[in-house]
């Protein structure tokens, strides 16, 4: 090789790191923005405003007190439900004077995800969420009670309840 | 066979070697610049020296007591094979000398897949997935502007009281001097690269109205990454709720934020009884 061509090389290869280097560069500011951005969930599109009614006297249904930020949450939900059509029947309430938005993440034993509710707002309810697989009566699940300020979506806690399948 | 030797002039510009030997030539800019059509008749591209006296259909040149086929002109890959030079050999007649780019291409192919291999490695981790779709489910307080990266590794202040708050362990002052002119307080927390949730403080003064205890916000940091320590924090409330300087007890609320899930901790460790001086 000859002077010119150790040149012409040299600068090849300056400009491939520096293609190298802007590539990276690029790609770590677009996964950081990626990784910072929230899409904030949906409200859940079948939530009624109100109380559930005719509660199954076997579902055990209860209320869960969350000591959150800015005082506490309240949610309803049914420890032993029932689930028809990969349905679960959790009758999920947010009562009418908390000040967040609510959603619940559902997982299986094996915390493996298995369906989630849309977001909650105070006063309302759902009377299923919808599982993507199939649960056998007596299996047991993992409620997963998410609070959302409502402006911003923050968390302002969080909690975990554990739920049996009728 | 025919046989060809280099004229000698002194108007080449250019020489290279071939075995060690110097060979002077033209170079491609002179070449073109030479008056009087010059003709170039052949081309040297291989450098085997053999004994080319039975081929009679060659031709060849003599350099340095060695002897080069010389092939017809436009035969040599100027793709695989750069000019060198030009030689003489007869009266406006050149052989132009050629040499390989084998290594050059070589050196240049393995960049370029060296390159495009690379390339191809950030943009796959560029988009693979980050995190699965529940990991982030919510967003994080925006990042306090005065929180300071923590180099090397967390020293304490000696004035320094330690707490917890479940697996958060942290480092703070206990006092704190709000300087009522500027709204600011002086303070330090520290939020240690050991940590697990990234924080965000709440301060609040606490006093005594009919035997009751009653706190009020006075100033809330931006988030305080695991790795980083704030010392400034701004009031926001009015100055004029402080009746006069002297020294108030405080109180901190820490809002701990997993880094990854932005979901915040149920429990919101309280450290107590912080003296917060308040100067004009």
């Amino acid at each position: 090789m000859d002077k010119s061509e150790k040149k012409i090389l040299i600068i090849v290869a300056v400009v491939f790191l520096v293609l190298i280097a802007v590539a990276a560069v690029a790609v770590a500011i677009w996964r950081t923005s990626k990784g910072s951005s929230f899409e904030p969930p949906a409200f859940d599109t079948s939530a009624i405003v109100g109380t559930p009614q005719n509660i199954d006297e076997h579902s055990a249904y209860g209320e869960l007190k969350l000591p959150i930020s800015n005082g506490r949450c309240t949610v309803s939900m049914a420890a032993l439900p029932t689930c028809t059509e990969n349905q679960l029947n959790l009758l999920l309430a947010s009562a009418s004077d908390n000040s967040v938005y609510v959603r619940v993440i559902i997982y299986n034993a094996d915390e493996v995800k298995l369906g989630s509710s849309g977001l909650l707002c105070p006063g309302e309810y759902v009377s299923s969420v919808a599982l993507t697989d199939t649960v056998e009566s007596g299996s047991t699940l993992r409620v997963k009670i998410l609070t959302y300020e409502p402006d911003t979506y923050y968390s302002l806690g969080s909690t975990g309840a554990t739920i049996t399948v009728r | 066979m025919i046989q060809y030797s280099i004229i000698q002039l002194e108007e080449y510009d250019e020489a290279f070697k071939i075995d060690n030997k110097k060979i002077l030539c033209y170079s491609k800019k002179a070449f073109k610049k030479l008056e009087g059509e010059p003709e170039v008749i052949g081309e040297v591209n291989n450098y085997d020296d053999k004994d080319y006296d039975d081929e009679e259909d060659k031709a060849v040149i003599a350099v340095a007591k060695k002897t080069y086929e010389v092939c017809k002109p436009g035969k040599t890959s100027r793709l695989f094979y750069s000019c060198r030079g030009y030689v003489e050999v007869k009266e406006n007649e050149y052989i132009a000398f050629y040499k390989s780019r084998f290594l050059f291409l070589l050196w240049l192919l393995l960049l370029i897949t060296i390159t495009a291999l690379l390339l191809a490695i950030i943009i796959r981790m560029g988009v693979s997935p980050q995190e699965k779709p529940d990991d982030r489910l919510h967003p994080l307080p925006p990042i306090d502007n005065n929180a300071q990266t923590i180099s090397g590794n967390d020293t304490q202040p000696s004035t320094a009281v330690e707490g917890s708050g479940g697996s958060v362990s942290m480092t703070l002052s206990p006092t704190a001097t709000l300087s009522l002119s500027t709204g600011m307080i002086e303070m330090y927390f520290m939020n240690p690269h050991a940590s697990l949730h990234d924080i965000l403080v709440e301060l609040y003064v606490v006093s005594v109205e009919n035997e009751e205890e009653k706190e009020y916000k006075i100033a809330t940091s931006g988030r305080i990454p695991i790795g980083s320590q704030l010392s400034v924090l701004k009031l926001s409330v009015d100055p004029a709720l402080f009746a006069a300087e002297g020294v108030y007890m405080a109180r901190y609320y820490v809002k701990c934020y997993d880094p990854e899930s932005g979901e915040k901790s149920t429990v919101d460790p309280l450290f107590n009884d912080i003296k917060l001086i308040v100067k004009e």
